[in-house]
């Protein structure tokens, strides 16, 4: 592969993986970390890139199996501060939506579902997959895609509901 | 298509039941949308969300990744050889400092003052010694009578 094509066909991905790392991580520094060095990775291996039916998903399968890994070391190294951290922000909710945007609260909400529900809607959301696109990147069947998706769906409705109730009820 | 089948559309797309065509419309209209339907004005905030999300851009050259040497590599052996330098920098700065502002050796103390030079104070401790040990001297002259009580068997007997 040239580097006009790489530049064309890789490169042109990194706002997708980036998005993709960030959504998984909830972390921004270590998002671009995992797409820089899933980058690096492809171009090192550049000439044999042509064997891959699709590079996009073979772009997004790494930065997804990297992000896991870093997933895996800050759960291990930082359990118990994440837990806290994580319960303080559940408690910090009501006194948040005079200084966030509507939207940075869906973006927290979908930011807290199970996978592989945060990842589906991810990609199906905001990255306008198909479901069979998404079918390899969750090891799932389209059938099986389809009802993540719609509890995600459901659960970032219900919740958006529940916050702005108790945002209104707070006033 | 009218406000029911939008509405519709959005408890179609809760359910997951949408293709990606429908989704667009959806979205498409309620990007413009300007009603008080409540379901649509939520669907309308969610998918502003995704929206705003999908315009976030990484911004990183072509160069930072096609160099042979990685960055990040070069980041981290930076940061190693930058703190090694730094406490480097430390250890001589403050040694330095020292040398310049450090007090000297105090060898001595006459009359409160302090003695810094070695020969002087060394002078100082001979005088003070000295004058030590002359009334030490002059003290044990009157200590020779002491003699005659080491011998009393003698004494007992010019008494006989």
């Amino acid at each position: 592969m040239t580097t006009d094509e790489f530049k064309t066909k890789v490169f042109s991905l990194k706002d997708r993986l980036y998005r993709f790392s960030k959504r998984m991580l909830n972390d921004e520094v270590e998002a671009q970390d995992v797409v820089q060095d899933v980058l690096m990775k492809l171009w090192s291996q550049k000439e044999e890139l042509y064997k891959c039916q699709s590079i996009e998903a073979f772009a997004m399968t790494m930065v997804k199996n990297r992000s896991l890994d870093k997933t895996r070391q800050k759960t291990n190294r930082f359990a118990k501060s994440e837990i806290l951290k994580q319960q303080f922000e559940t408690v910090d909710y009501g006194n948040t939506y005079e200084q966030k945007e509507m939207g940075m609260i869906v973006r927290e909400i979908i930011g807290q579902l199970d996978e592989p529900q945060k990842t589906i809607i991810h990609l199906r959301d905001i990255e306008e997959y198909e479901f069979d696109e998404i079918a390899p990147l969750v090891n799932m069947n389209v059938e099986t895609i389809r009802v993540n998706l719609s509890r995600a769906r459901k659960k970032v409705r219900e919740e958006f509901k529940n916050r702005m109730n108790y945002g209104t009820n707070e006033l | 298509m009218g406000p029911m089948n939008y509405k519709k559309l959005v408890e179609d797309y809760f359910e997951g039941l949408t293709s990606l065509d429908e989704e667009k419309i959806l979205k498409d209209y309620l990007q413009n949308y300007h009603g008080n339907d409540p379901d649509l004005l939520e669907a309308q905030t969610i998918f502003k969300d995704f929206r705003q999300e999908r315009d976030e851009p990484l911004n990183i050259s072509f160069e930072s990744i096609s160099s042979d040497q990685p960055k990040t590599r070069i980041r981290r052996l930076w940061m190693y050889s930058g703190s090694v330098a730094a406490a480097a920098v430390l250890i001589f700065a403050f040694i330095y400092l020292f040398k310049l502002t450090g007090t000297p050796v105090v060898y001595a103390y006459v009359n409160g003052q302090p003695i810094t030079d070695k020969e002087l104070a060394m002078k100082y401790s001979e005088q003070a010694l000295q004058t030590l040990s002359n009334p030490l001297s002059k003290g044990t002259a009157q200590l020779k009578h002491i003699d005659k009580l080491n011998k009393p068997a003698e004494l007992l007997t010019v008494k006989k």
